[in-house]
């Protein structure tokens, strides 16, 4: 059974009945494999299309959920059950459930991969045992989420109705040996990672080199380590703290810790820290009235703009017939129509028909590659590629947007498909949707790219590829 | 994606029934089991298909039955009607599958588990009617209509389900505005099966409105349950079966009780 992949989640659907018989041809070693190659941070099995399970199918899967948090550091559990359900594992693990429990996928994105809620909104926690709703709160705290606390019962019923202010409530959820990676967050144009509990040498096991190598390429010059929930530190751990420093000095990061107090740390191994280059505060404000960081960060934002205007490369440009082929075939396919190639060229995104009328996407990818393609489709091209995933032609430009996000992503997976074919490893990125043609001008603003004008039943179409 | 003109050359290459098997069904309608035993006896391949069959373990027979009389006296009317109709599935069966990991002899391990738990539920339910016991041989022809409808686009449908949650029904309904349900139903006009069975067929793809009244709803449900009860088995899910279409289980909610305690125990 293969997952179905969204953004960084990948997602089973079994369905009817699960035990131990049935267990391991739900997940078999080839589709293990197959997960094990995938860039994904969380992978989840629903139960929203099953009947029944019993303890030893559940506890197989278990196993099998814990094999990619064990070897690819993912979260994992199940998603999408009702309140009996919920409550019918826990007192089937009285000792505790050995993998994660979310009611649904979108609260699994919480706590890993790319959230389906954005940083500012505020999300409701309740859960009737105190301890699961500390772990949830400091969890979502630690991933630069706004959590609400729901004081007791009546406090939660009356808040998730308030579904203006409250985004996302996360409710019969249980976090069962969560933290395997270091939380970390973007904020103000720096890079937070939230640390806890012990540290020892485990922290080079739980920390994402691969997310920091990134944000130094990308250009963030600010890391702040906040560690007011940590006990102690060894020197394992401060090892790894120096060794952290000086690879990122060749990018001119600055590294600072956050909520020190005199009980973490020796004195010697903040000495060797100092040494090292890490900057100390006792808390997060006292950081923000660092004038000389702050200035620090701006540059990020200045690094990050520069980088933002890359154009496009030789390499991706090799790759363009890839994707219009991927594109057009795709369309083709949903709309019944003929692609028709009317120009192509590198230059800035242009887009010559009426605005209002029309519909854009775009969706990115990066590993061997990194770009991003851009499609800007006429209302009525939009309405016929996405019947399939809304039945009948839809007037709500909601669910169009959405329905549109879904066949992006059908488009940017067959792309990843394809450019694995010819051995270039890519993943790709949630698609995004506008609805107003300038907002994509913003996003390609002083970018060159490639771009392909098409017409499919006599309908202008528009590709832009571009980094 | 998919054209309605696919699904129209793929019923446009089902053959009509036999004329030995419509004598044979017609005789069953009646009643006349003997006279159905007659016409069987000298269509050489239905005979053979029997014995088959019922010498096959699941029907848990000491001895070897060979004569196609017996065949016909030990399984009964409503068992025989139900192979017979199943026996019309070979006329449709792939030679090659290539959507699904299928083969002709797990098909048929398919038809006759479906069968034997089918006719199970029936007599706890105290159900008797002909149409009903025999429907659920028409039910796995969804399997084919699925196998033969996409297995052309193979790939880019595999793109489909593991980027999106949508089932190959529900693809196939916004593509053609016909569900796979559908489809089993033009192929059973074409056998000129009953009203009934065709509506007992489109109930139990568990798509249905929450308004929609049926004397046949309870056992739409039954059926519908059922197919998943024998798709969670390991060499179903081996063969991609498993969620080839949409599981409802709020649909059966109020029959898993009794569906449990009848087949699951």
């Amino acid at each position: 059974m293969r997952p179905i992949v969204k953004g960084s989640i990948a997602t089973f659907y079994p369905q009817g009945f699960i035990d131990s018989q049935n267990a391991p041809n739900l997940m078999p070693i080839p589709d293990i494999q197959y997960i094990m190659t995938l860039d994904v941070d969380v992978v989840l099995m629903s139960l929203k299309k099953v009947i029944f399970f019993n303890k030893n199918g559940f506890e197989f899967l278990c196993d099998v959920l814990n094999r990619f948090k064990k070897e690819k550091g993912c979260i994992v559990g199940f998603c999408d059950y009702e309140n009996n359900i919920y409550h019918s594992i826990l007192a089937m693990f009285p000792k505790g459930v050995s993998v994660n429990l979310f009611k649904t996928r979108e609260i699994a994105s919480l706590f890993g991969g790319l959230p389906e809620y954005s940083r500012d909104d505020n999300i409701l926690v309740y859960n009737d045992d105190d301890e699961q709703k500390n772990i949830a709160l400091v969890e979502l705290h630690n991933r630069g989420f706004n959590p609400i606390n729901a004081l007791n019962k009546s406090d939660y019923l009356e808040k998730k109705e308030r579904k203006d202010i409250y985004k996302a409530v996360v409710d019969l959820t249980f976090l069962g040996h969560f933290s395997q990676k270091i939380a970390k967050h973007v904020k103000g144009n720096m890079i937070v990672y939230s640390l806890s509990g012990y540290l020892d040498g485990d922290v080079i096991q739980k920390f994402d080199f691969k997310y920091h190598h990134n944000c130094l390429n990308i250009g963030y010059k600010v890391y702040i380590f906040e560690i007011t929930r940590v006990k102690s530190i060894n020197v394992n751990a401060i090892n790894f703290f120096t060794r952290l420093a000086i690879s990122s000095a060749e990018y001119d990061a600055v590294l600072c810790f956050v909520g020190v107090n005199e009980k973490t740390f020796a004195d010697k191994f903040k000495d060797d820290l100092e040494d090292a280059g890490y900057m100390f505060f006792d808390t997060m404000s006292s950081l923000h009235g660092n004038k000389g960081l702050m200035e620090e960060a701006k540059k990020s934002a200045v690094a990050l703009n520069q980088k933002r205007r890359h154009s496009i490369t030789r390499d991706l440009v090799e790759k363009l017939s890839l994707f219009i082929d991927v594109v057009a075939e795709s369309i083709e396919l949903m709309t019944e129509s003929k692609a028709v190639k009317k120009s192509a060229g590198i230059a800035n995104f242009k887009v010559e028909a009426e605005h209002t009328k029309m519909l854009a996407s775009s969706i990115g990818f990066y590993g061997e590659l990194d770009g991003m393609f851009i499609l800007v489709f006429p209302i009525n091209i939009a309405k016929k590629t996405t019947k399939l995933f809304i039945g009948e032609e839809v007037e709500d430009e909601h669910q169009l947007l959405d329905a549109m996000a879904e066949f992006v992503n059908i488009m940017g997976g067959k792309a990843k498909k394809a450019l694995l074919d010819s051995n270039v490893h890519v993943s790709i990125t949630l698609p995004r949707t506008f609805t107003n043609i300038d907002d994509v001008f913003a996003v390609v603003e002083h970018k060159k790219g490639a771009q392909v004008d098409l017409s499919f039943d006599d309908e202008p179409f528009y590709f832009f590829l571009t980094r | 994606m998919i054209q309605k003109k696919e699904i129209e050359d793929f019923l446009n290459k089902i053959p009509p029934i036999p004329e030995n098997l419509k004598k044979c069904l017609n005789e069953l309608n009646s009643g006349n089991l003997k006279g159905a035993a007659d016409v069987a006896k000298n269509d050489l391949a239905l005979s053979s298909h029997l014995r088959n069959i019922i010498n096959k373990p699941i029907f848990g027979l000491r001895t070897e039955i060979k004569d196609v009389n017996q065949i016909f006296s030990t399984l009964g009317l409503g068992y025989i009607n139900q192979i017979i109709r199943a026996y019309m599935m070979k006329l449709i069966i792939p030679k090659n599958w290539e959507f699904f990991k299928m083969s002709q002899s797990l098909f048929e391990e398919l038809q006759i588990e479906l069968m034997k738990e089918w006719n199970k539920l029936l007599t706890s339910l105290k159900i008797e009617d002909k149409e009903i016991i025999a429907s659920i041989a028409i039910l796995p022809a969804s399997i084919i209509v699925c196998e033969e409808i996409f297995k052309s686009r193979k790939s880019d449908f595999l793109i489909i389900r593991e980027t999106s949650d949508i089932d190959y029904n529900t693809i196939l309904k916004r593509m053609t505005n016909m569900d796979i349900f559908d489809v089993c139903n033009l192929i059973a006009d074409k056998w000129n099966l009953s009203e009934n069975t065709k509506e007992i067929i489109s109930l139990s793809s568990g798509k249905i409105d929450t308004n929609t009244q049926s004397k046949y709803l309870t056992v739409a449900k039954y059926m519908h349950l059922l197919l998943f009860y024998e798709l969670s088995q390991s060499k179903f899910i081996k063969a991609n079966l498993n969620d080839f279409i949409d599981f409802n289980p709020e649909f059966v909610s109020d029959i898993f009780e009794n569906f449990q305690k009848v087949v699951v125990s």
